[in-house]
């Protein structure tokens, strides 16, 4: 469990985090959204204990990351927005130093190494040199560094910067799979449409304050209180709006050229319902139904305003 | 374990197609070699503090080449963080990469300590009047002192390279450092000391000075045919031994304190004015 109490972060009249608060439960994948600058760097950074806060608590299974933060650090895995590698060593011993720097028993260290490679698909290149991986591998294995220790909470700043297409795939699947793994990751990220894919909850962050948070339905709810719908009748568009137009819960309709009817209204699925039927009833031949829901991207352009600390 | 791994395969490497290794490898082993080959061939003529002072020359060269990155180069390539993500605190971090420094420096000045025995042997052999001097004895003081200055130099660098974002950077400074307290300073002092009216400031900066060190240590002629003065190399290494481990100590607390003051606030030769602006 992870609790995020009023962080706050000044770097002299410059504050870079306001007070921001979230809890985050095992399992959850959290999608961390803001612009660049916006904070979500310098909140991984405090929640990673490679910050102090200038005030506020993060709590991380009991342990503070200003009070105990080596029991922190034994339970976080961060991966920055930089691969920061090492030349001239292998796969192997890269994760091998890393698994020793986390006391991780010497003789437990070749069986996690070979599970973790695994795990990020990297078995075939543990004699490779580490430079001599691609830009994606080099991620995986980032992300393998980062899981060596078995930490309960995983901090992914940008993961998907830089990667081709398929590798963010790839990515993507690992990290929904290390959710089911009961982790708590967050991933920050300024890709909206992928967060969406995988994340259970979002945050969305401008010049230091958490403007929204909760799941990505509550949070596109939170945006956009009433729905629409696009009906395409076969004919007499206008008509057919006419006819919903006083029903419960309509807010407003309205009727294009190509025999479609915009519908707005508020309410449950049934309100919906009653909406096709009265068409239906009223003798309308309902041909094709659509309802247009915001996504993340539209929710990000509508609460942000691209303004930087 | 990392950083020995590194330097392993970076400069050690002779199976892989690494040329430049085997090259400088090559260069080595002949030098260590013919400096063998040529103690053994003065066959006592050499003086062992010939190579003592050659070996404090390479120390002041090699020190700060191998470790000016120790710090300053995890930053370059931004592993750093990553270090300091894991449990483990600053201060461990510096003492491992001084441990390693001190390791190193440990490794060759052992490698040196054949052939400058060997001199010093040959030599007592060829000059009985200074046997009774134990001039074994004498270089292996002359080694502690070379090795104490060694540890200084490596805290100094490590220092630097936790001040500095560049390791080139910190290359540069413990090299200028070296040139102005070994060779400007001293020059300086002597001129301007030379009158006799300034004895105290020249006494206390050739002190410290390791080359006036390891020449105050030699027995002197004068104590050859005397055979009622007493002679100890300690009696001038000893006090020098004892400040540069201490002031490598001092070193150590203030790249800890650097590190402990600069990370958090992002901040590099922290300056205070801007820190508490």
């Amino acid at each position: 469990m992870l609790e995020v109490k009023n962080l706050r972060k000044e770097y002299g009249a410059l504050t870079a985090v306001k007070g921001i608060s979230f809890s985050l439960r095992p399992g959850d994948i959290f999608g961390f959204i803001g612009s660049n600058g916006a904070g979500k760097t310098t909140t991984i950074r405090m929640i990673s204990t490679l910050l102090e806060p200038t005030s506020g608590t993060a709590v991380l299974n009991g342990a503070d990351v200003v009070a105990n933060p080596m029991d922190v650090r034994r339970m976080i895995g961060y991966m920055p927005d930089f691969f920061g590698l090492y030349d001239d060593v292998k796969v192997w011993e890269y994760l091998d130093f890393f698994a020793a720097i986390y006391r991780v028993p010497s003789g437990q260290r070749h069986d996690i190494i070979t599970n973790v490679l695994e795990l990020t698909d990297l078995t075939v290149k543990k004699d490779a040199f580490v430079q001599s991986l691609s830009r994606g591998m080099q991620q995986r294995l980032c992300l393998a560094r980062c899981l060596v220790h078995d930490p309960a909470l995983l901090l992914l700043d940008e993961p998907a910067s830089g990667l081709d297409p398929r590798a963010r795939a790839d990515l993507k699947e690992l990290i929904a799979e290390l959710g089911r793994m009961g982790k708590i990751v967050i991933v920050s990220s300024h890709i909206l449409p992928e967060l969406a894919d995988f994340c259970n909850c979002v945050g969305i962050i401008e010049r230091g304050e958490l403007l929204a948070f909760g799941t990505v339905d509550d949070v596109v709810r939170g945006i956009q209180p009433t729905r629409e719908l696009e009906i395409r009748v076969l004919f007499d568009a206008p008509n057919a709006a006419r006819s919903v137009s006083s029903m419960a819960g309509v807010h407003e309709v309205r009727s294009t050229a190509d025999d479609t009817v915009r519908v707005e209204f508020s309410g449950t699925l049934e309100v919906q319902a009653d909406i096709i039927d009265k068409l239906v009833r009223d003798g309308y031949r309902v041909v094709g139904l659509r309802e247009q829901q915001a996504d993340l991207e539209d929710v990000f352009l509508r609460l942000t305003t691209g303004a930087v600390n | 374990m990392i950083e020995v791994t590194r330097f392993k395969r970076k400069f050690l490497n002779v199976s892989s197609n690494n040329t430049v290794n085997v090259a400088v490898m090559m260069l080595f082993a002949v030098v260590y070699l013919a400096v063998l080959a040529l103690v053994f061939s003065a066959n006592g003529y050499l003086q062992p503090e010939v190579l003592i002072n050659l070996q404090l020359v390479l120390v002041c060269f090699i020190i700060p080449s191998i470790f000016h990155g120790a710090i300053a180069g995890e930053r370059e390539r931004r592993s750093w963080d990553l270090l300091l993500v894991a449990p483990i605190s600053k201060a461990q971090i510096v003492v491992g990469k001084f441990v390693a420094a001190v390791a190193t420096l440990f490794v060759a000045i052992g490698a040196c300590a054949l052939p400058v025995s060997i001199a010093a042997a040959t030599y007592a052999a060829r000059n009985p009047e200074i046997a009774r001097f134990n001039p074994v004895g004498v270089v292996l003081a002359q080694q502690t002192v070379v090795f104490a200055f060694g540890v200084v130099l490596a805290a100094v660098t490590i220092l630097f390279s936790a001040r500095v974002r560049r390791g080139l950077t910190a290359l540069g400074i413990v090299l200028g450092l070296e040139t102005l307290f070994l060779v400007v300073l001293p020059i300086f002092v002597a001129a301007v000391g030379s009158g006799g009216s300034d004895r105290v400031l020249m006494d206390f900066t050739f002190f410290l000075h390791p080359f006036y060190t390891l020449d105050k240590m030699q027995p002197k002629m004068q104590s050859f045919y005397d055979q009622s003065q007493t002679f100890s190399p300690w009696m001038w290494g000893a006090p020098q031994i004892l400040i540069y481990l201490g002031l490598a100590a001092v070193f150590l607390q203030w790249a800890i304190t650097t590190l402990n003051y600069a990370e958090n606030d992002v901040k590099f030769i922290p300056n205070k004015k801007k820190a508490d602006a």
